[in-house]
């Protein structure tokens, strides 16, 4: 699985790092900032649930 | 006369509406089960567009950057996408759908997620010329309104609601001279209480913005070529107007249900897992369900929801198929509104609450917290996005906590 953000897009909603802050953190303005971007298999199902909620479809999920 | 559905699968899954809500719904689908088959019927001709931008960066800069999925991505997820055609009626007792082009479409389990359409007002249907007059809900709506939005222009907004407010700040950027009307006391205040309305109302007069509250439109002025020029108030007086923007809440999609049997009222009537009949779902705007938190029906027109809700109504469509009961849906909504350089995030029920508590911060920034009697209920973010995070986690605990 490959994750990619686009912090250009990102509304600071903070909802990633609810659902995923071992993949998911936020700087000081509250953006996406991404930890890993190869993240390991036991995170998947909570990176995918990251993505589906993030509420302008900033993060990017390749599955592999 | 409408042909049989042709190489329609009886086990499929048919989502109608493929923006966000419906979206979601299938990408959870997938994850889920590597073999369902998904359709997913979309009224629009184009590939879905975010909305959250429409009043903001496509207003602004005229961006059409901001898609819900390409084309790639699409194929990836492995579902049919069938644009520009229209649901037009349902067949509950056969399990079909009626399309606008006169085919029909079998299907195992029906998702609803048509979403809502903007609120009209009876001044302006029965105004047949319409020049000036705007609602925003599409791309297309925002880059018509974009276009007449010129330095200089005088818009009237009406609604002083998230989306009237937004567009009210992007229309200063422009260079507009901008009124806003709202026909409540103050803006806001019965969803976000009266400290909060008045911030953001200080804020739009700092910039120049004229709010007139507890009044409405009675009339429109047009000239000798039926350009719009003003519009005329329930006090006599007039206020200058070249563009009028009519936004005062929306109306579920729902037209297409009548008489067939789904459930019907502010909304697809839904179950708290977001079932409205054995076979039929519905998620997103369109969608009132059982908020078992509320102990009443909820329907949420707010982005995040329509992506958590999709992801709800999947998984516990997946769980019915295996026999299991699934999860009801209690989101602890969450919604977000950016006016000029202010970030205003809120979490929880503000309505629910009898009491606020301030708290500041450096620059003007503050969280909020809305409580009825010692129970944290809602929570609302000024500049403040990392402490919103936490005040998030906060309400989840005590969600929980009430629910045990």
């Amino acid at each position: 699985m490959k994750v990619v953000v686009d912090d250009d897009v990102c509304v600071a909603s903070g909802s990633c790092v609810l659902a995923c802050p071992s993949v998911f953190d936020q700087d000081d303005a509250g953006m996406v900032v991404l930890l890993v971007e190869q993240p390991p298999a036991e995170t998947h199902a909570d990176v995918r649930y990251a993505a589906s909620v993030c509420p302008v479809a900033a993060i990017d999920v390749t599955e592999e | 006369v409408t042909r049989r559905p042709e190489g329609s699968d009886e086990r499929a899954v048919v989502v109608v509406g493929g923006s966000a809500a419906g979206l979601s719904v299938a990408r959870t689908l997938r994850a889920g089960d590597s073999d369902i088959e998904v359709v997913i019927v979309n009224g629009e001709d184009e590939m879905p567009w975010d909305r959250p931008p429409l009043s903001k960066r496509v207003l602004r800069d005229g961006d059409q950057s901001h898609r819900l999925i390409d084309e790639a991505k699409l194929a990836a997820l492995r579902v049919t996408f069938r644009s520009g055609v229209m649901a037009t009626a349902l067949r509950l007792d056969e399990k079909l759908i009626e399309l606008g082009d006169g085919s029909m479409l079998a299907y195992g389990d029906l998702v609803i997620a048509t979403g809502v359409r903007p609120r009209s007002l009876t001044l302006i249907e029965s105004d047949a010329r319409r020049g000036g007059l705007h609602v925003l809900r599409t791309q297309h709506d925002a880059l018509l309104l974009r276009g007449a939005l010129t330095a200089g222009a005088r818009l009237v907004v009406v609604g002083a609601g998230f989306l009237g407010l937004e567009v009210a700040a992007t229309a200063r950027a422009l260079g507009c001279e901008v009124t806003v009307i709202e026909a409540a006391p103050a803006p806001l205040a019965s969803r976000l209480g009266a400290f909060t309305s008045q911030r953001l109302l200080d804020q739009h007069r700092e910039r120049g913005v004229v709010v007139m509250s507890s009044t409405e439109i009675v009339g429109l002025r047009r000239d000798t070529s039926e350009k719009l020029t003003a519009v005329e108030l329930a006090d006599g007086s007039q206020r200058p107007a070249d563009v009028l923007l009519v936004a005062v809440g929306c109306e579920p999609n729902t037209d297409w249900l009548d008489g067939s049997g789904v459930p019907v009222g502010n909304g697809v009537v839904c179950d708290e897992y977001c079932q409205a009949t054995p076979s039929v779902w519905a998620a997103g705007d369109v969608a009132a369900w059982l908020n078992s938190d509320l102990g009443a029906h909820s329907r949420v027109e707010h982005r995040a929801n329509a992506s958590e809700q999709g992801h709800a109504v999947g998984v516990n469509l997946l769980a019915r198929r295996r026999g299991e009961q699934g999860t009801p849906y209690r989101p602890i909504p969450f919604f977000w509104t950016d006016q000029y350089d202010t970030k205003v995030q809120v979490a929880g029920y503000p309505e629910l609450a009898d009491h606020e508590q301030l708290e500041e911060f450096d620059g003007g920034c503050f969280i909020l917290r809305y409580l009825k009697g010692p129970d944290l209920v809602a929570a609302l973010a000024w500049n403040a996005p990392k402490e919103f995070v936490s005040a998030r986690r906060e309400l989840a605990r005590t969600f929980e906590f009430q629910r045990a």
